[in-house]
């Protein structure tokens, strides 16, 4: 395969954002007619390497070349006319746009200056056959599944001329026949010399299809292997890093005799966007409950219709009460909180000063008269200060504006934020996402205070030593379906990928 | 030991707090850049205007920057929210008519009750327009503007009508201790508008559906309700502009405050306020308000022709938010 | 407005092969409402009109309505683009006022052709203007064009010295006094501005693009499309077309002032809103913009001929315009639960 010369090659590329390096030194090269896999935990810097790749980042250091001379991309548009075509993670499509209209966005199919609407019609449709796919090219993209979004994604970076084809985590919302045509097509492509760089959560598809590996951790690349000389146990290993925190390797904080107490949170037949079917579960007093399962797999959404944010049917109930999810407003009086995975957009409010970020949720409805109107500003303040000893903030002044905090004192604000909202049931989304290491101990800390105080937590997240660390219980996700559900002893990082990785025979088994 | 340990890291001067100086330093230059300019040019036109300085015209001034600074007050409370309300000129004209039309058949202090409780229901329908209907608040108020002027017209047929009670017009007239009343109100809707942006609940709901609406609802913040209560106040805000502009014209009419929208909001953002929220300053829309109106005055004594004053606000409007963008754009490079 | 017109307005909508429903037939439907909606009080007011108000069918006012219909439509072309980009331009109505006095002062000073290419060329400018605010300076639309507006108010009112100007114009006049197999010609400038922007925004890149940069400008920024570039365009036709509705009414007026057009911006948003072109972007509908447009003119006319006092026009465009936004945002929500059910 090496014999033939790099066609994209990335040199000693680093990357960092304030605070955080998010890519550090890694060395990449694209043979034509390889399928590379790259792999690795959210975070790890697979996505910045694809968007300087894309052109929509610029690395801080480090060289790209293409065809061996050095090239430097400002934009999208030098990607592409580089030849490098790009199927990203988050849909990329205008909803207004019929699914023709969509594929050759920025690159029409123009004679003499006016769009030729039969021919690209024509050329949607055979490109849509590469995927055995029967959309009507005519349809507006906002109407699609997801899954037929992620097709259309797909079928747009085929549109262009490329030698460099790079699909981040395409699959995560496809169905097992849509991700088989797919891995078919990527063979097509490689046996037509096209280098194909693969992002890819799921070890099988992975193991199936590339010929290399490249494991990236915190930035790193750690191993670039041929597929030969891993085995899925060892990539996992690679992925993980081996280097547990002394807490994770000793779960033992976790109760076995749950059972006794009150059930708090109960959803029954809960049906929102993304879930292939209705889901029922139910968590105690006290009790953390974890969802896991990879990107797009529905937790997410799951979590957001609890909370009221997306329309959803179904029975919720909180200490037997039912609770009416039609805004979040609603859903917070009844005593129950979610802290978003989105912390930026929807998290913090960066105009406000940290006390009062802190303190925007807390319950009023003990206040009387003055109080109900004006806040005390030495009641906040003595608030504000037992929770920032509380909570570990490290933070200068309470007038201190949220935005330039770090990750891991914005997610400690928020979660004294959602204490003070005075809640039963707390619903996190990704609660360490952007968090340096040692904040996130002491989140993992406090999460597990505020069970024992009674709390009943519930943690969506894609990292899986998250769940090893703190669930009680923990359900395994993939494709909008449950598709396991581990208690005690049995939530070991091992299982949850090996539940949420199930191949696909022993999915038709199941 | 944990604590000595957060004391230690509070100390040392961090990066974070070196960038939050520079930015406290950046907001202070900001902040009071506007007070220094204005007193500057109020000083320097004292000195080459002739009648410039003289008690009439700073008392005229005064009188004239209330009013678009009464409906500026509500403004900067509404683009702090992340709001608008363009229909401002509309409120006022229908105000300004309900007041002259029962004027003549109950008292005063009836009528001026009247006149608030028009004011704050006409507010309070565009913020359900606005909330209810899920139009975008600039162009749902710019349609209500329509309505309101043509609800005034058809009400006065298109005439202008007198206001003859005197003690009325003094409400717009009448000075304590050489300002003029209007101006004492301007200044206590400022103030008071200023407490209720940072010294109440309500007002940090306003900023925290400006800095970042779906934070806000995320928070458990009725954002619907905040918003509607909003325009209420600007409408009340407004009624009270209204009632002192009637008074001191003697008459109501559907033109009686053309472009005041244009007005308030040019006044609103010269003083500082962020236009994409989060951030309002009612120092700033006090100062501004006092601003535009010497600048008009000047260049009416100055006998520019009136139709320049429209374009001056214009400009001045448009430059401010040039500096606005920049400015955002400095403190996103800094931090 | 024959059928095959109609039929090519969106045949995105239904399927090539004819008469199938590409997705659920409720959406169908609806998108079938959204495009042609408009259609259904553009007759009934025909027909009520011609049933009910006195001279409504007469020579003179269908003539009055196509012309003053066709300038609103002419601006709403231009304004159809920018909302369909996302935007909003609030200075239409003065770049037309002060384009008609910068034709009518032209022509009595260098004549016809440099009184309408001066026309026309100084609304372009403005919307050049309003396109560097917005796009390279990042100011949002509708307070940029909000300044634009009063500045250009101010500006017309100043060129005229706030009296009236004579553009009066024997050959200009007759682009609106004289007719064309029975019908007044800014109706068939009207139409061929259509045809003209139909092309663009269904058959060319640019106009692509402009539905990209409004529905999804992450979208439109990752295919490679020059965000602001298309921004600044945009807003300058804009422009271009409000001045061409400023040459239209010095022709139909003859004697202008400085205070003409305001108020326009509001009816073109109106029309163009009313039309089916969503405030939210990514889509426009001209067609739907002149048929708007027609309707507008017809209520107009016949409150004019009821002798219905002028103000209650400014409350029939204001109730119109909340009607068709709301008719909008019920289409959010609808589209919504569209996509998040399916």
């Amino acid at each position: 395969m090496s014999d033939k010369p790099p066609v994209l090659e990335a040199i000693g590329i680093s990357r960092s954002y304030p605070g955080v390096r998010a890519l550090r030194g890694v060395d990449l090269a694209l043979h034509p007619g390889e399928v590379k896999a790259l792999v690795g935990e959210n975070g790890a810097g697979k996505s910045t390497l694809i968007r300087i790749f894309g052109g929509i980042e610029q690395p801080s250091s480090g060289i790209v070349r293409l065809h061996g001379t050095e090239t430097v991309l400002h934009n999208a548009q030098q990607s592409h006319s580089a030849g490098i075509s790009i199927v990203s993670q988050e849909f990329r499509l205008v909803p207004q746009l019929t699914v023709t209209e969509n594929i050759f966005l920025g690159h029409e199919v123009t004679r003499l200056g006016l769009i030729r609407p039969k021919e690209a019609k024509r050329r949607a449709v055979e490109l849509l056959a590469e995927l055995d796919l029967e959309l009507d090219p005519s349809q507006t993209v906002g109407t699609l599944s997801i899954g037929d979004q992620q097709m259309v994604e797909i079928v747009r970076a085929l549109s262009r001329k490329f030698d460099v084809l790079i699909m981040d985590e395409p699959t995560a919302a496809l169905s097992g026949d849509e991700v088989n045509r797919l891995l078919a097509l990527v063979r097509r492509l490689r046996n037509r010399g096209k280098a194909v760089l693969y992002v890819s959560h799921r070890l099988d598809e992975v193991f199936d299809v590339s010929d290399g590996i490249a494991v990236f951790r915190d930035g790193c690349k750690v191993a670039d292997l041929p597929v030969s000389q891993l085995s899925e146990k060892r990539l996992v290993e690679l992925m993980l890093g081996r280097e547990f925190q002394p807490h994770m390797s000793q779960p033992v904080s976790r109760r076995a005799a749950a059972d006794d107490r009150p059930i708090r949170l109960q959803v029954k037949g809960l049906t929102c966007p993304r879930l292939h079917e209705p889901v029922s579960f139910s968590a105690r007093r006290g009790e953390i409950l974890g969802l896991s399962g990879p990107v797009g797999c529905g937790r997410t959404e799951i979590m957001q219709s609890v909370f009221g944010m997306l329309p959803s049917r179904g029975e919720i109930t909180l200490d037997g009460e039912p609770v009416s999810n039609s805004s979040p407003a609603s859903v917070i009086s009844s005593g129950i909180f979610l802290l978003s995975e989105d912390r930026k957009s929807e998290g913090i409010l960066p105009h406000l000063n940290v006390l009062e970020n802190m303190v925007i949720s807390a319950s009023q409805r003990k206040r009387e008269r003055v109080a109900k109107w004006v806040p005390s500003p030495q009641a906040e303040t003595r608030t504000y200060t037992r929770l920032k000893q509380d909570l570990k903030i490290r933070v200068d002044r309470a007038q201190q504006l949220i935005g330039n905090l770090s990750g891991g004192n914005q997610q400690k604000v928020l979660l004294g934020r959602a204490m003070l909202a005075d809640c039963g049931v707390l619903l996190l989304n990704e609660p360490t996402r952007g968090v340096d290491i040692g904040a996130k101990e002491e989140i993992y800390h406090l999460i597990k205070k505020l069970a024992r105080a009674g709390v009943t937590v519930l943690v969506s997240t894609s990292d899986t030593s998250e769940l090893v660390a703190l669930a009680d219980r923990c359900l395994v996700l993939r494709a909008g379906r449950v598709m396991a559900e581990l208690t005690g002893a049995d939530i070991d990082e091992k299982s949850i990928l090996a539940a949420a990785l199930r191949t696909k025979s022993e999915e038709a088994a199941s | 030991m944990t604590n000595q340990l957060q004391s230690a890291v509070e100390d040392g001067p961090s990066k974070a707090d070196v960038r939050e100086r520079r930015s406290y330093l950046l907001s202070f230059m900001t902040g009071y850049y506007l007070q220094v300019t204005t007193a500057v040019v109020i000083v320097g036109l004292s000195v080459f205007v002739p009648d410039f300085g003289n008690r009439a015209n700073l008392q005229n001034i005064a009188t004239q920057a209330s009013f678009a600074g009464l409906v500026a007050c509500g403004m900067t409370l509404l683009i702090t929210a992340g709001l608008f309300d363009l229909s401002v000129a509309g409120i006022i004209a229908v105000v300004g008519v309900v007041t002259a039309k029962v004027l003549p058949a109950t008292t005063i202090g009836m009528a001026l009750l009247l006149a608030i409780a028009v004011g704050i229901l006409l507010g309070l329908t565009n913020g359900v327009v606005v909330t209810k209907l899920r139009i975008p608040p600039f162009i749902s108020t710019f349609g209500m503007l329509n309505i309101y002027l043509a609800v005034a017209f058809i009400a006065t047929g298109g005439q202008v009508i007198p206001i003859n009670s005197y003690y009325f017009q003094q409400l717009g007239t009448a000075t304590v201790a050489g300002v003029p009343l209007v101006f004492i109100a301007f200044f206590v809707v400022a103030a008071a508008s200023y407490c209720l942006l940072y010294r109440t609940y309500f007002g940090r709901r306003l900023r925290a559906i400006g800095s970042s609406e779906p934070a806000a609802r995320m928070a458990g913040i009725p954002v619907d309700r905040v918003k509607i209560l909003a325009f209420g106040l600007t409408g009340l805000f407004t009624a009270i502009a209204a009632i002192g502009l009637s008074a001191l014209l003697s008459s109501s009419g559907g033109t009686m405050a053309k472009d005041m929208e244009l007005n308030a909001i040019a006044i609103t953002v010269v003083g500082g306020t962020a236009l994409r929220g989060g951030r309002g300053t009612l120092l700033g829309t006090f100062t501004a308000a006092i601003f535009i109106t010497v600048i008009a005055n000047a260049l009416n004594l100055l006998d520019v022709s009136s139709y320049v004053q429209n374009i001056v606000t214009g400009l001045i409007l448009i430059a401010a938010l040039i500096v606005g963008s920049v400015r955002k754009d400095v403190v996103r490079g800094a931090g | 407005m024959t059928n095959s017109v109609i039929k090519r307005v969106a045949p995105r909508w239904a399927s090539p092969t004819g008469g199938r429903w590409s997705v659920s037939s409720a959406f169908g439907a609806w998108k079938l409402i959204e495009d042609y909606g408009v259609f259904v009080p553009f007759l009934l007011a025909m027909v009520a009109g011609t049933l009910l108000v006195p001279n409504f069918t007469s020579p003179s006012n269908v003539t009055n309505v196509l012309i003053n219909g066709s300038i609103i439509a002419v601006i709403g072309f231009g304004m159809t683009f920018v909302i369909a980009l996302r935007g909003l331009d609030l200075s239409v109505g003065s770049a037309q006022g002060l384009c008609a006095c910068v034709t009518a002062i032209f022509i009595s000073t260098a004549g016809l052709g440099f009184g309408v290419l001066a026309g026309i060329i100084a609304g372009a400018f403005i919307g050049l203007v309003n396109g560097a605010l917005i796009a390279y300076l990042r100011v949002p639309a509708f307070v940029a064009t909000l300044g634009t507006m009063g500045i250009v108010r101010g500006a017309a009112l100043l060129a005229t010295d706030g009296g009236t100007v004579d553009g009066v114009n024997r050959a200009l006049g007759r682009v609106t006094s004289a007719r064309l197999v029975g019908l007044p010609i800014p109706f068939f400038i009207a139409i061929v501005l259509l045809g003209l922007a139909y092309l663009v925004f269904h058959y060319t890149a640019f106009g692509r693009h402009i539905c990209a940069v409004g529905g999804g400008p992450e979208a439109a920024r990752d295919s490679g499309i020059n965000v602001q570039r298309v921004t600044l365009m945009t807003f300058t036709l804009s422009g271009f077309t409000a001045g061409m509705g400023g040459v239209l009414l010095t022709s139909q007026l003859g004697l202008v002032n400085g205070s003409l057009g305001s108020g326009v911006e509001l009816q073109v948003i109106a029309v163009v809103v009313l039309g089916g072109t969503s405030l939210t972007g990514g889509t426009g509908n001209v067609v739907g913009t002149l048929a708007a447009a027609l309707l507008l003119a017809m209520i107009s006319s016949a409150l004019n001929l009821l002798n219905i006092p002028s103000y209650y026009q400014y409350l029939a465009v204001g109730v119109l315009l909340i009607f068709a936004l709301s008719l909008d945002s019920i289409r959010r929500v609808f589209l919504r639960q569209m996509i998040v059910g399916g």
